[in-house]
């Protein structure tokens, strides 16, 4: 468990006393790693982040490994609760030595790593969490950067989108009651403001709530013909069974919460449902795609690309471990800071992206390295999430 | 008035389950003056056994009927080891630990074997909602609170026209008194429990198809049907059943016209208030106890 | 047969946690008797009585029943044997009607499902009219002696072999007192087996065969009832009779 704060200190300053005085050339060892939910309702997303990082790694390896030695992947397992993601950023900086660290899927880990993670001195890679200001966090040198999702442009993303579909300007904002949906309340106002259009209902709701019918009303007798989601599966199933039930039947455009099992519980009231992505392995994928499905098959025994849950984290950690490759390769070794620097050089044609370049160290946004312009669009059709464009629901503008 | 009659229906769906529930507490109460703190894993087993029944080729209804059997099981065999052995000459509160221990493990070994994910139920009652003076309901949903009446109903003649429901309210009086009668007041106790896991695991397939199944739907319904239950008077079977459909229809109106957050907040303080102004709920009876 | 007694105790404890309430009882029913039981309060009548029916499981010593060894046996189990018990304070379900009541006393019996317990019903009713007229009432509604004339009648619906009654004159008044004694007497003569445990010892030994003395926790002293009545300690300490000078 959490060992008493000295023990902390003590655990922290020894390493560092054998750091800090002496040559520039502190050297780290040749692995990456990770701290994701293994355990819990949320382990699938730990496994995308593995097989995303496992499969990068053996590319990079049968190339000869990263300045003539291979490098290897550690993941420790968070189940969620930002404590263990603290102590998960201590071992693998200082007892595993690793020279990147890579982020999970919940943000409120990711919050909480932005103190050790300075403190140390380690880069870190987020690969799923989208909270704009774990990344966006104010400090300088700026070690948190990200290969994914930006909670803030997804936020401006949804909106766009709802602007080019609605007819009434009318848009309502359904987001559950916890940190990640209070947070994108402000800049879905702002996008909305900006969009010109109305936000004309923002309704909330609990977690495990059953029956947003109260919810469903109002909206309905706003005039709101798009509503933005920012839920879970489960609420987002109650919400679109509400709506149903009162007969409203607005467009739906959600973040990736609903990317989950949304058209298993919901069904045919699915069906239509727009869910933000970074990338997706259904429908038809381009030969980088390609390649790596056949990879993840031949790795993984998976059959089917349905089997796959959040494709987006195994895209996003498979393009994030190439950045980190080339990061180090620039720096010339393997050393915290210099790969930090060497971060911002990073230019990569990935499987998500055309990263030119990933980051930007004049921009506090461009800690981020993929853009809103990026953001895919999926859509639940038939209890399958698919790309909108391969789907009848796709827009031909 | 359509958004009224909504909530009201709503409330009614949302408030059979609460009934239910609490009737469960009722029966267990009555028989052995110790309730089942996990008794809303008996929602839980209801729901996630009729699932994975589907997922393992069950028909629907078989896989249901099954699940509900599980789940009284699950209370027969809980009374036995978990209550049973507490239920001293004292005034011992050791079933209230192991209930509640029992409720935690059941929670979690579900939340291994099913998952975190929640999975949909599936039933005719949910395939389409049908309008009633513009409000919109799920068949299903008027079909819950059907039940819980007609539950109440069964219980009370049950206990009127049958030997083993007046040996129930015999056990329920006074235990000595009942043992005289040659009543074997352990297999009573045990059949009561066996009882309420039963409408327990009955409410849980009821509603499963409307909230969907997950490990963890038992915790709030169980707590707010004991909420209920001691609201309506823990000693009275038509009480809890009528507080129950009420809390319900409350939850709505106070999501609808104020908040959901403060749902939870105005339901908890109903419960509170009514309380302080009737110690044994709205239609309970005094009870006195031999110390 | 007549050898073997119908209910027969010997040197039976009871506790009740570190206390002793009952620290050797010796007891003999034959089939066919009146046998009473008396003495003072606190002397252990009523921890005998639930020793012997099982309400309490006893520390120590032997109850045999029809020749059967039942000390341990829980109560529901020796009603199902023949031996019923109208407990001290008579413990109706006053919730339940008369009716009601009357068809618990014959559980074991499955209630009143065939023509056998149909008649015991009108036997029962027949013995105490007033119960026939508040049939449908609930018991609670009804006076002390209603509810001891239930009490009995529904002890008499389990079809005993032997019916133990614990302080029948409790809380009632001596009309009601006398009238149920002359109730026991009359059942007592169509062939019921009783057991009697009576405060007031007068009444018990004027229609007892057989008595008892219980005193600290023992029985001290045992013989036809007309000796015992006789007997100038039981005179002095039960009866409130001087010694002859």
């Amino acid at each position: 468990m959490v060992a008493p704060k000295y023990y902390r200190r003590l655990f922290l300053i020894v390493p560092l006393a054998f750091t800090i005085p002496g040559s520039a050339l502190a050297q780290q060892e040749p692995c990456i790693g990770n701290s994701a939910a293994i355990t819990g309702p949320a382990a699938f997303t730990g496994q995308a982040i593995r097989m995303g990082a496992e499969i990068a790694l053996e590319e990079i390896n049968a190339k000869g490994g990263v300045l003539g030695k291979p490098l290897r992947f550690v993941q420790y397992d968070d189940a969620g609760t930002p404590p263990r993601g603290v102590d998960n950023t201590r071992r693998v900086a200082l007892a595993d030595k690793c020279v990147v660290i890579l982020g999970g899927y919940h943000s409120t880990v990711s919050v909480a790593q932005v103190e050790p993670v300075h403190a140390i001195g380690i880069p870190f890679v987020g690969v799923l969490a989208a909270n704009t200001q774990a990344i966006e966090n104010g400090r300088n040198p700026n070690y948190m950067f990200r290969v994914s999702a930006k909670d803030k442009w997804v936020a401006r993303f949804l909106v766009e989108q709802a602007a080019k579909v609605s007819k009434t300007g009318k848009i309502a904002f359904f987001y559950e009651n916890t940190g990640w949906g209070n947070g994108a309340v402000p800049d879905v106002k702002a996008a909305t403001a900006k969009a010109g259009k109305e936000l004309v209902a923002t309704e909330t709701f609990n977690w495990n709530d059953q029956d947003m019918t109260a919810q469903a009303i109002r909206a309905r007798d706003s005039g709101a013909d798009v509503a933005l989601f920012w839920a879970l599966d489960r609420e987002g199933n109650q919400l679109v069974r509400s709506m149903d039930k009162v007969g409203y039947k607005p467009t739906i455009i959600g973040a990736w919460g609903i990317a989950g099992n949304l058209g298993e519980l919901a069904g045919p009231l699915a069906n239509g449902v727009q869910v933000v992505q970074t990338y997706s392995f259904m429908g038809d994928l381009d030969h980088k795609g390609q390649a790596l499905w056949q990879k993840i098959q031949t790795k993984y025994g998976l059959k089917d690309p349905s089997q796959i849950k959040m494709g987006s984290g195994i895209a996003n950690t498979y393009d994030a471990v190439h950045i980190v490759a080339q990061a180090i390769e620039k720096a010339g070794a393997y050393d915290w800071k210099k790969v930090r620097e060497a971060l911002y050089q990073v230019r990569y044609e990935g499987l998500v992206a055309k990263y030119d370049p990933a980051f930007d160290s004049s921009d506090p946004e461009r800690q981020d390295a993929i853009l809103p312009s990026e953001y895919k669009l999926t859509v639940w059709s038939d209890g399958k999430l698919l790309p909108i464009a391969q789907t009848p629901y796709g827009r031909t503008n | 008035m359509t958004t009224a009659l909504q909530y009201t229906l709503s409330g009614l769906a949302i408030g059979g389950i609460y009934a239910l529930v609490a009737l469960g507490f009722h029966i267990m109460w009555s028989a052995a003056k110790a309730v089942n703190f996990a008794h809303g894993d008996t929602l839980m087993i209801g729901a996630v056994l009729a699932v994975m029944g589907i997922d393992a080729g069950l028909p629907p209804p078989l896989a249901c009927l099954l699940a509900i059997l599980a789940g009284a099981l699950f209370g027969v065999v809980l009374e036995r080891f978990a209550v049973r052995p507490f239920i001293g000459t004292n005034a011992s509160i050791g079933w209230m630990l192991t209930t509640i221990a029992v409720g935690i493990m059941a929670e979690s070994l579900a939340t291994m074997q099913f998952g975190g994910f929640s999975r949909p139920l599936p039933s005719p009652g949910v395939a389409g909602a049908i309008s009633i003076l513009g409000a919109g309901v799920y068949p299903q949903e008027l079909v819950i609170p059907a039940v819980a009446l007609l539950a109440m109903a069964g219980l009370h003649a049950m206990q009127r026209h049958t030997l083993v429901g007046r040996a129930m309210q015999a056990v329920a009086h006074n235990r000595q008194a009942a043992a005289l009668m040659g009543i074997n007041v352990d297999r009573i106790v045990m059949f009561s429990f066996g009882l309420a896991a039963l409408f327990g695991a009955g409410a849980g397939v009821l509603v499963a198809p409307v909230i969907q199944a997950s490990a963890s739907i038992g915790v709030l319904l169980g707590l707010k049907g004991f909420a209920v239950a001691i609201i309506g008077g823990i000693t009275s079977g038509p009480g809890v059943v009528l507080a129950g459909l009420a809390f319900g229809v409350m939850e709505k109106f106070v999501e609808g016209y104020v908040s959901t957050a403060a749902r939870e907040i105005v339901g908890f303080s109903a419960m509170i208030l009514v309380l302080v102004a009737f110690p044994q709920g709205l239609f309970g009876r005094r009870e006195i106890f031999k110390v | 047969m007549t050898d073997t007694p119908l209910l027969s105790v010997e040197n039976l404890e009871v506790r009740y946690g570190a206390a002793t309430a009952l620290r050797g009882a010796n007891l003999t029913v034959q089939r066919g008797q009146l046998v009473a039981v008396i003495g003072n309060n606190g002397a252990g009548k009523t921890s005998l009585m639930r020793g012997i029916t099982g309400l309490v499981r006893p520390s120590g010593g032997r109850v045999l029943f029809k020749g059967e060894e039942v000390t341990r046996l829980p109560a529901h189990a020796k009603v199902a044997r023949g031996l019923a018990m109208v407990p001290e304070g008579r413990l109706i379900f006053p919730d339940q009607t008369v009716e009601d009541n009357l068809i618990l006393g014959a559980y074991t019996h499955g209630g009143l499902k065939n023509a056998q317990a149909k008649r015991t019903l009108e036997r029962a009713l027949a013995l105490f009219p007033r119960l026939r007229e508040r049939l449908r009432q609930p018991a609670g509604s009804m006076s002390g002696g209603e509810q001891q004339m239930l009490a009995i009648a529904r002890g008499l619906m389990a079809e005993p072999d032997l019916l133990v009654i614990d302080e029948l004159s409790l809380g009632l008044a001596p009309r009601v007192v006398e009238q149920l004694i002359g109730v026991l007497r009359d059942l007592n003569g169509q062939g019921l087996t009783i057991l009697l445990v009576e405060q007031l010892a007068s009444y018990a030994l004027a229609i007892a065969d057989h008595a008892y003395v219980v005193a600290q926790g023992r029985t001290v002293r045992d013989g036809p009832s007309g000796l015992i009545a006789r007997d100038p300690e039981v005179m002095e300490t039960f009866l409130g009779k001087k010694k002859a000078a």
